[in-house]
């Protein structure tokens, strides 16, 4: 199966740092990736990588096209919010539906007009008279409208209340989402994407430290309540993670099996937010 | 060629204030002023200062009255029929302005407001963004003037043919059926040519700068050309060497700023021997020919050469400038 995208060496400098650090990885069609990781840690310089927005040095494939000297081509079939992206103020809802129609072939009109029926959005509105989270629906409404083969969402839903957060992750698993398509996801609010993830990375410093598929993360990483009696052997067994919930220690293994860890007490999957603070313990050190 | 229409289609929603309302309000506050003189001056005329007669389009109609010589009409009728010569300079003004600050905002506001990226996540290239850009500038915004100013001309013409009507002498008739009130905005537009050819390279630099600016475009692309001026002047004047800094402040920062102005170019090349020759005042068709003249100067060809090389560097620079 060929890859989505597949970086060998991927690195980017700046000036006085290695936003990107000569990382290779291979992302397959027909999965939801989260890419997680702390503010500065290289997320959105490895996604403008991937779309061709910078320049960078190593070697990257998307889609079977160069994003650096192949990017007209390439943007056919990929289509990104980026985090900082806004619409222009001046754009009517009606123009905005009339370009992206008119530029991009595989927009669908109804299906944009749709997703706006769900929003206070009308026709004559300016972007310039809408507040942050409606631009951020306009925007969704129409990159959602767009089947793309990639689709690469960097903070997507900065702004937007939780109603609408849901209703999106909800569409977009439903609607969007086939296994035709391949759609990478960044966002601070983990907890919500979770369930929709088939796999997940973990980026700090410019390096991938974890890299796996959702079901990989639940065998792997576990964790555990800990009663006070087991406590001196489930240390002893060097969990990655410890803290204390109402008393009693939770303790996160990574590599342990299940039936082993289930005789110190009760197990569960962990949670990505969980998790990603386990694994990024001392970014800010 | 559909993405090319809709790229200069989004264009004109973005800058419609200044290629279409700009002109429209300038246009028609300047076209509410020459109706109000042409009222108080038709007022005037009948009261008590009859015989001073009134100006229509800037020509001293008296001896108003059916006594009027063949050739006194004639001339008349032709100040009435040019009268688009009167409603264009303002809006030629406006133009100027316009092109001057829209090449400077083009690749440069939507990377100020981050939506760059938007555009950036269509299937369009740089090369379509840039030319489709150049192509507003350079095509539709200028043809906006001309358009207005035959409207303007008609409102004139109406105006002061009814104006001079009530002293019961008729030159509208005459003056809507001479064939120069329509030749003159049919002439304004043959000459649409040599104005995008002209300003084709001022544009260039500005679009080019524009898409490179880290902020405050107007103050590199103004900036530069004019700090260079004064480097070279101030060390012609120093060390006394033969540097040709009055060469630089005409041909590069003169053509660089008068390269907005419709109509400069005729400054600018010993094209004029003809112009204004035969009858006193240019006519149309003298401009024409002169404007045309210019294209055999091959100074007119290297600055269109740089042109080139500027807006490639601009769809460059709009590829590959890292918007952080």
């Amino acid at each position: 199966m060929s890859a989505v995208i597949s970086a060998r060496n991927l690195t980017k400098r700046f000036t006085n740092t290695v936003a990107v650090d000569d990382v290779s990885f291979d992302i397959p069609a027909g999965r939801i990736i989260g890419l997680i990781g702390p503010n500065g840690s290289g997320k959105t310089t490895a996604l403008k990588a991937i779309l061709g927005l910078s320049t960078y040095e190593g070697k990257l494939n998307v889609l079977g096209f160069d994003p650096q000297t192949q990017r007209d081509e390439l943007m056919k079939e990929v289509c990104f919010i980026a985090d900082v992206a806004v619409l222009p103020r001046w754009i009517k809802v009606r123009e905005a539906i009339e370009f992206v129609a008119g530029v991009h072939p595989k927009f669908n009109r109804a299906k944009c007009e749709a997703y706006l029926a769900n929003t206070k959005l009308k026709p004559d509105m300016k972007v310039k008279h809408m507040s942050k989270g409606m631009v951020v629906q306009l925007h969704l409404s129409l990159v959602m409208a767009i089947d793309a083969k990639l689709l690469v969402l960097d903070e997507p839903t900065l702004g937007l209340d939780i109603l609408y957060r849901k209703q999106f992750y909800q569409n977009l698993l439903e609607d969007y989402f086939d296994e035709n398509k391949t759609i990478i996801v960044t966002t601070h609010q983990v907890e919500e994407i979770e369930h929709i993830l088939t796999d997940l990375m973990f980026i700090r410093d410019g390096k991938i430290v974890l890299s796996s598929t959702m079901d990989e993360v639940a065998d792997r990483f576990i964790e555990v309540m800990v009663p006070q009696e087991n406590y001196a052997t489930a240390k002893s067994m060097n969990p990655i993670d410890e803290r204390t919930v109402f008393g009693k220690s939770v303790m996160l293994f990574d590599g342990v099996a299940r039936s082993e860890l289930s005789r110190l007490g009760d197990t569960r999957n962990v949670g990505i937010a969980d998790l990603f603070v386990a694994t990024m313990k001392g970014t800010y050190a | 060629m559909n993405t090319m229409k809709m790229l200069v289609k989004r264009e004109y929603w973005e800058n419609k204030g200044g290629i279409f309302w700009a002109q429209v309000i300038v246009g028609g506050f300047y076209a509410l002023m020459l109706l109000v003189g042409i009222v108080i001056t038709t007022y005037a005329a009948k009261n008590g200062h009859a015989g001073e007669g009134m100006h229509v389009n800037g020509m001293l109609v008296n001896n108003l009255s059916d006594h009027m010589s063949a050739d006194e009409r004639a001339t008349y009728g032709h100040a009435l029929s040019s009268s688009f010569t009167f409603s264009i300079p303002p809006l030629l003004l406006v133009l100027a302005f316009v092109v001057f600050f829209s090449s400077l905002s083009s690749l440069y506001d939507d990377r100020k407001d981050k939506s760059i990226l938007f555009w950036k996540s269509m299937p369009v290239s740089d090369t379509k963004t840039v030319l489709s850009k150049l192509f507003s500038i350079l095509v539709i915004t200028p043809l906006v003037p001309i358009v207005v100013g035959f409207l303007i001309s008609i409102v004139l013409l109406l105006a002061s043919g009814i104006a001079v009507q009530t002293f019961g002498v008729n030159l509208l008739g005459p003056a809507l059926t001479s064939s120069e009130f329509y030749l003159l905005p049919l002439q304004a537009i043959a000459c649409l040519p040599i104005y995008i050819i002209w300003a084709f390279p001022s544009v260039a630099w500005f679009m080019m700068v524009s898409a490179w600016a880290p902020r405050f475009p107007i103050l590199w692309a103004v900036g530069i050309p004019v700090i260079i001026g004064v480097m070279i002047s101030f060390a012609a004047g120093v060390t006394g060497l033969d540097i040709p800094y009055q060469w630089y402040w005409e041909n590069i920062v003169g053509r660089l700023f008068g390269g907005f102005v419709p109509g400069t170019w005729l400054a600018f090349f010993d094209v004029t021997a003809n112009v204004g020759h035969r009858s006193g005042s240019p006519t149309g068709s003298e401009i024409l020919q002169a404007s045309w003249a210019i294209l055999g100067y091959a100074k007119v060809w290297i600055a269109v050469g740089v042109g080139c090389a500027m807006t490639y560097a601009a769809i460059r620079l709009r590829r590959y400038r890292d918007e952080g």
